[in-house]
Formats: structure tokens, C-alpha cells, sequence
């Protein structure tokens, strides 16, 4: 019995050797699986349906910039047909704000167009009419120049804009400033300030009712030692200097802001753009808008030329699908969506209405 | 079986009856010591048949009451097993004792020497004695009534007359000589063991009756001449004295030994019905080597796969039927088992992957569940073989444009194969010496082993496969 026992022993123990000392390599097969990507529907009357993976049918997910704003965009096409939804970054004068979240939170709206120029840059506006010394100002917008003495932007966005500034003398000088117009300023401040002819300056900031964080005071882009509140003195050097004051609000939002000054002049001196938001037409905010763009028979439409007060848009899901080529993540909505697209450069219009699981790429 | 007293009892006689003592002359001492008057008596002159046939005589008529402890006892001094077959051995042993010990113990009664002394009488008068007539009708089986064994035993009121009407052996014998060969014209008179005389002075005094009636009677034929009338006193009060130790130390106690009834066996026909004997599963284990060929499992194909394996088992026996049940590990030798398997992955676009898979061996844990009947050396069998497939060796490759690539061995991969198997099978085997066996199974496999959906072909219906093996059994017993 007992040598019974033994030898079941062994024999069981040399088969777990035997099974466990075998290499249990498995054979990575990847699964067959559904279509991840799909777009099915009718435009101007035909029917059209985009399977990413079927006839070389592809989802690209990308970034756009649209006047300074991010796009959070994808596209489908299968060369034929195209189809393009784009999401309106919102508050852009929030860093770290997440979108995804708000998203989540939101109905969202169509974007649109209106025949208001949103910001109005202009010498006259700038220059106290008293000051004689502004000869002539230049516009630059996002590094371009637009202008003399005026120039219209006529959309929403975040522009950089820059003025360079001749005075009589024949001096020139110039500094920027950023311009929100039709998005949603979580927070402001003005700059206020008084330059007398030693040189003396004192300025300080009104938060209009805004909790600050903090301020920063800089010179021509060097941080001011000592500086830190909302009032700031000092003693501006001989020549043209740029006074910027940097704000963060208790909600995150940061806002700079800048002034010309001249310790040689109090009149050689130019203040910030706030003039131009305050005189902007206050329009729908165009945070966490969409926007539709087609491309067929080499045409393209889009749903932004008038107001899209037809549009129905249901967003049924927005989950976490992965990360494209570039490694920015991508999520999966689900919508149905009923709109007008005018072509572009014509003013014909084609009805549009899909369903569709749709790969946007929202970093 | 359980067992009755009166099974008890028929056993006792029946081993009595097989009883032959060897005369030895110490034996005559000691039982003539028993005796009130007795004749002296050469050695030889006492046959040999006729004392086997006083003792069985004496012995038909002992009956000892059973107690339950007297089993207890006996019990006890076995070893503990479960086999039922104890029983008749200890019962057995029982009355066996009970038969030495009442051969040595127990003195013949009276109606033994009655008979004898009552067959003296009629071989000189030919006149048959009451209770020779008595026996004679119990030993005849003509033109009597068959008896039964109730019928047969003689009833305490049958001995109790039978005492009470024999002459105690005295007849007139009209004279005697002083030859000792004329022991048999003097009757005998012995005291009465008997339970149907229990009172050993009651007994005494009617020996004493006895005496004094022949000494009355002047009957010089009923006394030994050779004793005087004087000796005669002296020794019957001896043998009184002697008679009373006797009753009172010899006398087997009658309510402390086992009653048994002794028959003759000549009349009673065998009523000891054969005891039924309760075989015991036999277990023993297996060791066996096995291989195997076997049609492909995918169709249409014309190869033949192969098989090696190993295997333990436990083989339970019971008379002519056999239960095996083992586990055995088999390697699965395949030559035509390619799948390939194609996937499409949806992403942002897709990509499809095709891939060849051979499956060269599969390894498999089967069970052996079988009966089967045992013809001297030859066994039959029917039963299933469960099997569960718990790994491969798979030989891959990567088509990618059609081209092929690197061939890759993996182990363990499982997918397009049905691992669930069962098999039924039939089998064959003939036991060879050294508790080694040689044995063929024919089986099929019922379940589909390939998942169509990956495979050159369809599952091939209840592919046949045989397998040869031989088998070494180990014995072992339940201790």
C-alpha cells in the first residue's frame, strides 16, 4: 500500500513537471471585431455611408487652430466623400480647463457667423484725441500685418495684435496685446496708470469684481523685483519702455496685459486693448460650438456661413476610444445631426442629416 | 445469515457425529471412577464401536442453555473484520469447544448404560428392550413417519419417563458365573445426570432404593460376588459419598453451557442450510503504456494520426464483473490539423491578419471508464473515454501579402480546437503472466474536435481510433 502510494506520488508529480515545464506560448491572434468608425446618411438628396476600414475608408482625428482657438476635429472620408466635425475649444482664457469634462456637461450648439465685425482696431480709439504726438499706427494680427491706423476682425477669436507705434518725433515703438472676441471671458482686469514728466509712474489694476490670485508686474518683459500686488510704482527709465501686468484669477483664468511708456514723455505713451473687447459686439460665445464641413464633387460646404438655427444636433455618447498616430487621445461620439452646409464662395445651401460614431481627437 | 439456537445446536450434533475418540485405558478409569458399582472390567473387553456409541448416545441427550455472553466472548477473541464471514467460523469454534468440553467433563447418563445393559438382556432373551425399541424407531427410516427435527430430539418428558420406567437394568438372569466377560448380565446402576432430575440427593436415595431392593431380594445375580455384603455397605456408602462429590463437584453446571441437541444423523435429513458467502471487491491498481493510430478528425483527408501515452488506473473486481477507471495522459500526433484563421480589425482604418496553424500534437487527459466480464484469462469491456485537451504544440506562420513568413512553434495555444472529447469505447484484453495485460479499445470520437470555422474542411463523423495498450497491475488489498 504504501509503495502504492509512492508511485502515485511520483507519477503525479512528474506530470505536474512535465505540464508546467511546457512553454504555454500563446499565439497573439487579434480578434475580429465591428466597425469602429461609421457615418451613414443623406446629403442634398443622396445617400451616402463611410465605414472606416471598408474601401479605403479612413478616420483621421486632428487639432485645428481657428483664429487662435483649438478645433477639436475629426474627419472620415473614403476619398469620395468627406465628412468633417469640428468642436469649439472653450474657455480658452483657462489653462488646464478640461474639455472633456465640460463636454459632458453641455448641450451643444452649431457655430455661426455673423455679418458684425468683432473687433474694431483704430488709432482714433487707442490714442487720446488730445494726443498729438501718435503719428500713425500699424496693425499686426497673429504676426501679420493687417493695417494702418485701423482694421476690422470680423470672427471670433483669440488674436494676438500688436501696434507699432510712430509718434511725430519719428520715434517708433510698439507692443501687443491679446484680443478675446466672441468667447467667454472667465475673468478681466483694467490697467490703469499715471505717468507724470519725471518718470514717475504709478499704476494699479481693477479686478472688476474678480477674485485675483496673484499679479505680476513686468518691464519689457522682465519681472519687476518687490512687485507683486495690485498697485505698482515706479521710475520708468528715459525712452520706450513696455509695462505688462500679468493676472491670475482665483478661477484659473490669466490675463495679460500691457502699456506703452515713456520716462521722457507722459505722452509718448499708449495704453492697452481693453478698449477694443469692450466695444465688441457681444455675440453668442462660441465655446464648445460644432462645426460641420463637407467635401463632395470637389465642392465644400459648411455649416458656419449663416446661423444654423435648424440644426438639431443629439449627442448620444462620448467615451474614450485611444490614441491616434500623433498620441493625442481620441473619443468616440455618438450623434445624429440634421443641418444646413452653404457652399463655400456661393451662396447654395444642401441639407444634411447623418447618424454617426465619430473619432474627434479632444486633447 | 443469523444463526438460531437450534442452528447452533444441529451444528454441535453434527460435528459430534464426525467424533471418533481412540480408546485409551486411562479413559475407563475415569469414567468407571463415576460409577456407584461398577464391575471391573478388562480393558479389552470393552469394544471400541461400543463406546463411541455410549458417548454419542450420551451426548444426543445433552442440552446446555446459550447465553449471549458465550458469543460476546467468542467475538472478542477474534480479529475484527468486516467480512461476514466471521460468523460461521466463530460458531463453529463455539461448538467445538462445547464438544471437548463435554466429552471430558459430562458422564454418560443412565439411558446410555440402560441400553446397554437392556441389549445384554435381549441378546440373551431376543426380546428387544423398551428403549431399545425406542432407539431402533428413532433409527429407522421404514414405514415411519420421517421425523422432524422437533420430532426427533427427545423431550425433557420423553427422557423423564424413559428414567422412570427402566428397569434400571434388572433382569433375572437365572444365574451367573464369575467370568468377568459376564459384566454385561450385571446391570449397571449410575447415577442420573439429567435435567430432568436435578436434585442429587433425590437421586441418591433411589440408588440407594435400588441397592437395598437387591440386597432385600437377597439377589446375589444383581451384586458383584466378589463383593461382600459388608464391602458392599462400606463401598456404597463410599460411592454415596463419591456419587454426592461427584453430583456436587463433577456435574457440569446445566444452566451455564450452550443447550445442543445432538441427532442422529442418519435420520435427519440436512437441515443446516450452506451458509451464502458474500465475495469481496478485490482493488487493485494499474500502471500502462498505450498507443494508438486513428483517422483524421478533419474530412476529406486520408492521413492517420498517432498516439503515445501513459496511464494509472484502479481495476475493481468482484466475481466474473470488472470496473476500471483510470487516467491517462496521451500525446496526439496530427499531420493534416492546419487551421488557418483570418481577422479584420476595425480601427481608425483596418487591418487584416492571416495566420496558419498547424496543430502537430495535441495533449490530452482522458479518463477510462469501463465494465467488463472476465472469461478466465480473457476480458471484455464497454465503457467512454472523456478526454480534455490541455495543450498543443502549434507550428505558425504570418501571411501578410500573401507571402509567407518564418515558421514559429508555440505550445499551449488552443483556439480552433474543441477541447471537450468522449469517447465510447469497446475493448479487449488477455491477462498474461506477472500480472501483466495486453489489451485493444476501440473507440469513437462522438464530440467535434476542430472548430469548422478555421479549418480546410468539416469534422470528420465519429472518426474511429484504436488503441493498444499494455498494463501492469499492482496488488493490493485492504488491510
Amino acid at each position: 500500500m504504501k509503495e502504492m502510494r509512492r508511485l502515485c506520488g511520483v507519477i503525479v508529480l512528474l506530470s505536474s513537471l512535465l505540464v508546467s515545464s511546457c512553454n504555454k506560448d500563446i499565439v497573439e491572434i487579434p480578434e475580429s471585431n465591428d466597425p469602429v468608425f461609421r457615418t451613414s446618411g443623406v446629403f442634398g438628396g443622396e445617400s451616402f455611408e463611410i465605414v472606416a476600414g471598408d474601401n479605403n475608408a479612413y478616420m483621421y482625428t486632428m487639432t485645428q487652430q481657428v483664429n487662435g482657438v483649438d478645433v477639436f476635429s475629426g474627419r472620415i472620408a473614403d476619398g469620395l466623400f468627406s465628412l468633417e466635425m469640428g468642436i469649439y475649444d472653450g474657455e480658452i482664457d483657462t489653462p488646464g480647463s478640461n474639455p472633456v469634462n465640460n463636454l459632458s456637461n453641455l448641450s451643444m450648439n452649431f457655430s455661426h457667423s455673423d455679418s458684425v465685425p468683432m473687433i474694431q482696431l483704430s488709432k482714433s480709439v487707442l490714442v487720446n484725441a488730445g494726443n498729438q504726438s501718435v503719428q500713425s499706427i500699424n496693425w499686426y494680427v497673429d504676426g501679420e500685418w493687417k493695417g494702418l491706423n485701423d482694421w476690422v476682425i470680423d470672427q471670433p477669436g483669440h488674436y494676438d495684435v500688436c501696434a507699432e507705434v510712430k509718434f511725430i518725433g519719428g520715434e517708433v515703438a510698439t507692443f501687443c496685446n491679446d484680443v478675446i472676441a466672441g468667447y467667454t471671458r472667465n475673468a478681466n482686469f483694467t490697467f490703469d496708470y499715471l505717468l507724470n514728466q519725471g518718470g514717475d509712474l504709478m499704476a494699479d489694476i481693477n479686478n472688476l469684481g474678480n477674485a485675483i490670485s496673484s499679479v505680476s508686474w513686468l518691464l519689457d518683459d522682465v519681472p519687476v523685483s518687490g512687485s507683486g500686488g495690485e498697485n505698482h510704482t515706479a521710475i520708468i527709465p528715459a525712452g520706450f519702455h513696455v509695462l505688462s501686468a500679468e493676472v491670475q484669477f482665483a478661477n484659473g483664468a490669466i490675463r495679460k496685459k500691457s502699456i506703452l511708456v515713456n520716462g521722457t514723455s507722459n505722452e509718448l505713451t499708449c495704453g492697452d486693448f481693453s478698449i477694443f473687447e469692450e466695444i465688441a459686439p457681444q455675440i453668442e460665445p462660441r465655446d464648445y460650438t460644432i462645426r460641420l464641413l463637407v467635401e463632395h464633387d470637389n465642392r465644400s460646404y459648411t455649416s458656419e456661413s449663416a446661423k444654423n438655427e435648424s440644426a438639431v444636433l443629439a449627442i448620444t455618447g462620448l467615451d474614450y476610444y485611444g490614441e491616434n498616430a500623433n498620441g493625442k487621445p481620441v473619443y468616440k461620439v455618438s450623434a445624429s445631426v440634421q443641418a444646413s452646409m452653404h457652399e463655400l464662395g456661393t451662396f447654395k445651401t444642401k441639407q444634411i442629416s447623418f447618424a454617426t460614431v465619430f473619432g474627434i481627437e479632444i486633447p | 445469515m443469523s444463526w438460531t439456537d437450534k442452528d447452533i445446536d444441529r451444528l454441535y450434533q453434527d460435528r459430534v457425529n464426525d467424533l471418533r475418540f481412540d480408546f485409551k485405558p486411562k479413559y475407563w478409569k475415569e469414567f468407571s471412577a463415576g460409577l456407584p458399582l461398577v464391575p471391573e472390567m478388562s480393558v479389552n473387553e470393552a469394544p471400541e464401536g461400543d463406546i463411541d456409541r455410549l458417548f454419542q448416545a450420551s451426548a444426543s441427550e445433552v442440552s446446555i442453555d446459550y447465553k449471549p455472553e458465550y458469543w460476546d466472548e467468542m467475538a472478542a477473541m477474534l480479529p475484527r473484520r468486516k467480512n461476514r464471514d466471521f460468523l460461521w467460523f466463530a460458531t463453529a469454534a463455539v461448538a467445538l469447544g462445547l464438544i471437548t468440553a463435554a466429552s471430558f467433563v459430562q458422564p454418560p447418563t443412565a439411558i446410555t448404560h440402560t441400553v446397554m445393559a437392556e441389549n445384554a438382556a435381549a441378546n440373551e432373551t431376543g426380546v428387544q428392550t423398551e428403549t431399545e425399541a425406542v432407539l431402533d424407531a428413532s433409527l429407522s427410516t421404514e414405514d415411519v413417519e420421517q421425523p422432524t427435527a422437533e420430532s426427533i430430539t427427545p423431550s425433557d418428558e420423553e427422557l423423564m419417563h424413559s428414567v422412570e420406567t427402566s428397569n434400571f437394568g434388572l433382569v433375572d438372569r437365572g444365574g451367573m458365573g464369575n467370568d468377568a466377560s459376564d459384566l454385561n448380565d450385571f446391570p449397571v446402576i449410575v447415577d442420573i445426570v439429567d435435567p430432568a432430575v436435578d436434585d442429587a440427593e433425590e437421586r441418591l436415595s433411589l440408588y440407594e432404593e435400588l441397592v437395598e431392593l437387591s440386597i432385600a431380594n437377597n439377589d446375589e445375580q444383581l451384586v458383584d460376588p466378589r463383593i461382600a455384603e459388608a464391602d458392599l455397605e462400606v463401598e456404597l456408602d463410599e460411592e454415596i459419598n463419591q456419587r454426592a462429590e461427584v453430583t456436587s463437584v463433577d456435574h457440569l453446571p446445566t444452566n451455564e453451557v450452550a443447550t445442543i441437541e445432538t441427532v442422529n444423523r442418519l435420520s435427519v435429513p440436512k437441515i443446516i442450510p450452506a451458509p451464502t458467502i458474500d465475495l469481496p471487491v478485490q482493488s487493485r491498481f494499474y500502471v500502462e503504456l498505450n498507443g494508438g493510430l486513428s483517422q483524421s478528425l478533419i474530412t476529406p483527408s486520408d492521413r492517420i494520426g498517432s498516439s503515445a501515452g501513459i496511464g494509472i488506473g484502479a481495476q475493481f473486481t468482484k466475481g466474473r464483473l470488472i470496473f476500471i477507471t483510470g487516467v491517462n495522459g496521451v500525446c496526439t500526433f496530427n499531420e493534416d490539423l492546419v487551421l488557418n484563421r483570418q481577422a479584420k480589425v476595425y480601427g481608425f482604418g483596418s487591418d487584416v491578419y492571416n495566420y496558419t496553424l498547424n496543430y502537430d500534437q495535441l495533449y490530452t487527459i482522458e479518463a477510462n471508464l469501463s465494465a467488463g466480464y472476465r472469461f478466465g484469462r480473457h476480458q471484455v469491456t464497454a465503457g467512454v473515454r472523456p478526454s480534455y485537451v490541455v495543450g498543443t504544440k502549434v507550428g505558425f506562420s504570418l501571411i501578410e501579402d500573401d507571402v509567407k513568413g518564418d515558421r514559429k512553434v508555440v505550445y499551449g495555444h488552443t483556439d480552433g480546437i474543441q477541447r471537450f472529447g468522449i469517447k465510447p469505447m469497446i475493448g479487449y484484453s488477455f491477462d498474461l503472466p506477472s500480472n501483466f495485460t495486453i489489451g485493444l479499445n476501440i473507440g469513437a470520437q462522438v464530440m467535434s474536435s476542430v472548430n469548422e470555422e478555421y479549418i480546410d474542411g468539416v469534422n470528420r463523423k465519429l472518426p474511429i481510433d484504436g488503441q493498444f495498450y499494455i498494463r501492469k497491475t499492482l496488488n493490493w488489498r485492504r488491510r
